[in-house]
């Protein structure tokens, strides 16, 4: 399976999902009623997850909706697909709603008219609590800033009289505009999707192919800088392509592999080198990772030093305590 | 206190900061309970049966809201409050739009309210959220009723609106034909524009607050024969010229931070909550003295935020069920304020 497409809601799907380390958080959020806001990088998973947490949620008897509302522009639009969501219903094309006259038509309620557009919305979403158990409503919102905070900024306080949870995911880049005062205090919780750890990463494409070597798969995790929609991407282009991934190894790859020729730890500390961009051996959330002692991470950043494979500077802190080195993979220079 | 009831405190939110305007009235402690004045709630409901317009001002989280529904409930029969909600409009600074929206809203809530003032209050008394009727959704917040005869007085009024014949002159019709209406029927709505940070759309879109100051709430102090009662965030109104220029028609009630009583704040508006939830007895028998300390340093490092310090207390109250402990104590409200540091 190394299409890009996410995981949907099914148990076949669902054989080939890795939980991201957030996962947990996320849910605790949601079992505690918590408005919550995700976000991360596009291809980090956001639809999946999503896709998951509804399968998740279900299973437990809970109520759950997924909403599409990727690349919305307007919040009415918004309004209107998670109306169709929650109660069923034909939507308004979205073509159909370049003048709110029209909108106006389409929701065929006479006493609409008078109060304008604005009563229009404010009506749209207090019927999302009319006739419908409470919920927690799962958005999956890439590219629909505006529309977002239109409805959990501006629309705040009435989205607040529903008896509903929501779950929003957005990109990166959209979360200043659709975080923006008052939304910023709609959300209980807004969490982080930060790329997954070349391990996780190996585990993904573990799971979805067994055609490519242990070693080739290594080499496409350390190249994807955390993104599992690029991994997938990488694998499948090396089996229909035919790519040789020795042949084009880049400086990460080409780290790590020279690394795991080491050995096998040697290989790991690497790993998470790539992921985090620098430490030392004194980092507790290094060792926690790695799980083995100070001493022989310290011996293991020597090696891999010693064969030219990081680099390592001596920082020097302000406050009081001795200097300690930081290592880095050994990239600089190369592309 | 068992166990049982402190999981009880967790499970039920009982300390939770409720979101819902409904849910506010009850729970608010009025300022002027507090700090033994009447120049806060008192003031501002004499302000407001005198026919002024009242600004409800303070900070984010302070209580803006918990004073508005409380006022709301407060009215005497003479009066209805109805929120309006202003947000819905994209220009913050159209007159016109906020007229037709606060038109619309108060016909139909008096369609709404001729038809089932009663089933309205057995549902807010099992506090529903939302009521449904048959024209839509009630945005009634308290006061008094609005006589039936008044349903048949307006019925022209309204078929012209439906039918879009009053030409764009939302605020004359508002102010010339509807409110003369009610008053001769010897009832005062009382239009309620609750968010404005959301409706001016940002925290520092000073333009837009301004266009909202200047426009909308201008043309509703100055020019409807009813009062507005209108909630603003201190930072929006910092160096407004628009705001400043309305100061003489309109009564502030700015919410104080009570630093010197920040214990018995914190103690009183815990203590009202349990009491709503049937759970009598000392406070300090439910929270130890010395955590009851702690959140009240938390409402005045935090200017008076009432909203975060009673998340913290609920989160608290939600660390102290897990433990399965018997009282929650200062580890636990330390617990609670830092998640909401």
């Amino acid at each position: 399976m190394l299409q890009g497409r996410p995981l949907y809601d099914t148990t076949a799907d669902t054989r080939y999902n890795v939980p991201p380390a957030e996962w947990d958080v996320i849910v605790r959020s949601l079992d505690r009623g918590n408005n919550t806001l995700v976000y991360g990088a596009r291809g980090i998973g956001k639809t999946t997850l999503l896709r998951q947490l509804q399968l998740t949620l279900r299973s437990r008897g809970a109520r759950v909706v997924f909403v599409d509302v990727a690349a919305v522009a307007e919040p009415l639009e918004l309004a209107v697909r998670v109306r169709d969501a929650l109660k069923g219903g034909l939507g308004i094309p979205q073509d159909s709603l370049g003048s709110v006259t029209r909108a106006q038509q389409v929701a065929g309620d006479p006493y609409l008219a008078r109060g304008g557009a604005p009563r229009l919305l404010h009506d749209m979403l207090t019927s999302l609590g009319e006739d419908v158990e409470p919920t927690t409503v799962l958005l999956d919102a890439s590219a629909s800033a505006h529309a977002i905070y239109g409805i959990f900024g501006r629309m705040r306080d009435t989205i607040w009289q529903l008896p509903h949870s929501w779950l929003v995911a957005l990109d990166d880049s959209d979360r200043a505009t659709a975080l923006k005062p008052p939304a910023d205090a709609f959300f209980d919780a807004v969490i982080a999707l930060e790329p997954l750890s070349i391990e996780r990463l190996l585990l993904i494409l573990h799971k979805r192919t067994d055609e490519l070597s242990s070693e080739v798969l290594s080499r496409i995790a350390a190249d994807a800088r955390g993104n599992p929609r690029a991994a997938i991407r990488a694998a499948n282009d090396t089996l229909v392509h035919g790519v040789d991934p020795t042949g084009g190894l880049s400086a990460r790859a080409h780290l790590l592999d020279a690394a795991a020729r080491l050995g096998r730890p040697q290989g790991m500390v690497m790993a998470e080198l790539l992921d985090i961009g620098q430490a030392s051996p004194s980092d507790v959330a290094l060792l926690e990772r790695l799980g083995i002692k100070r001493a022989r991470v310290s011996t293991l950043l020597q090696q891999l030093h010693d064969a030219g494979l990081v680099e390592s500077a001596v920082e020097r802190s302000n406050g009081p305590g001795r200097p300690r080195t930081i290592y880095r993979p050994a990239l600089r220079g190369t592309p | 206190m068992s166990a049982e009831q402190i999981s009880l405190i967790g499970e039920r939110a009982i300390f939770r900061p409720r979101s819902r305007l409904w849910e506010f009235h009850d729970l608010h402690v009025p300022f002027d309970e507090l700090a033994r004045s009447a120049v806060y709630e008192r003031r501002a409901i004499t302000r407001l049966t005198e026919g002024m317009c009242v600004a409800v001002i303070g900070p984010s989280g302070a209580g803006k809201s918990s004073v508005i529904s409380w006022l709301c409930y407060q009215l005497p029969p003479s009066h209805f409050a109805l929120r309006i909600p202003i947000t819905a409009v994209n220009d913050p600074g159209n007159v016109g739009e906020i007229a037709r929206l606060t038109l619309s809203i108060t016909l139909d809530e008096i369609v709404l309210d001729a038809l089932g003032e009663d089933e309205l209050r057995r549902a807010r008394a099992q506090s529903t959220t939302t009521v449904r009727m048959p024209t839509g959704v009630s945005a009634k917040l308290g006061g008094g009723v609005i006589p039936g005869e008044v349903s048949v007085n307006v019925a022209s009024l309204s078929e012209e609106f439906t039918q879009n014949r009053l030409e764009g002159d939302y605020l004359l019709a508002l102010n010339g034909r509807l409110v003369p209406v009610l008053a001769e029927a010897g009832v005062t709505p009382v239009f309620v524009f609750e968010d404005t940070e959301a409706t001016v759309g940002g925290a520092d879109d000073r333009e837009r607050a301004e266009a909202f100051f200047a426009g909308p709430l201008s043309a509703f102090v100055e020019h409807v024969g009813a009062p507005t009662l209108v909630a603003v965030q201190t930072h929006l109104i910092e160096g407004s010229r628009a705001f400043g220029r309305l100061a003489p028609a309109l009564e502030r009630l700015t919410i104080p931070v009570l630093a010197e009583l920040a214990r018995p704040v914190v103690d009183a508006i815990l203590a009202r909550r349990l009491m709503l939830a049937d759970l009598n007895g000392q406070i300090t028998g439910i929270v130890e003295s010395a955590a009851l300390d702690e959140l009240a340093e938390f409402y005045r490092q935090s200017s008076g935020d009432l909203r975060r310090v009673l998340a913290a207390a609920h989160e608290a109250a939600e660390h102290a069920a897990a433990e399965g402990a018997e009282l929650i104590s200062l580890p636990h409200v330390r617990f609670g304020i830092a998640q909401w540091l």
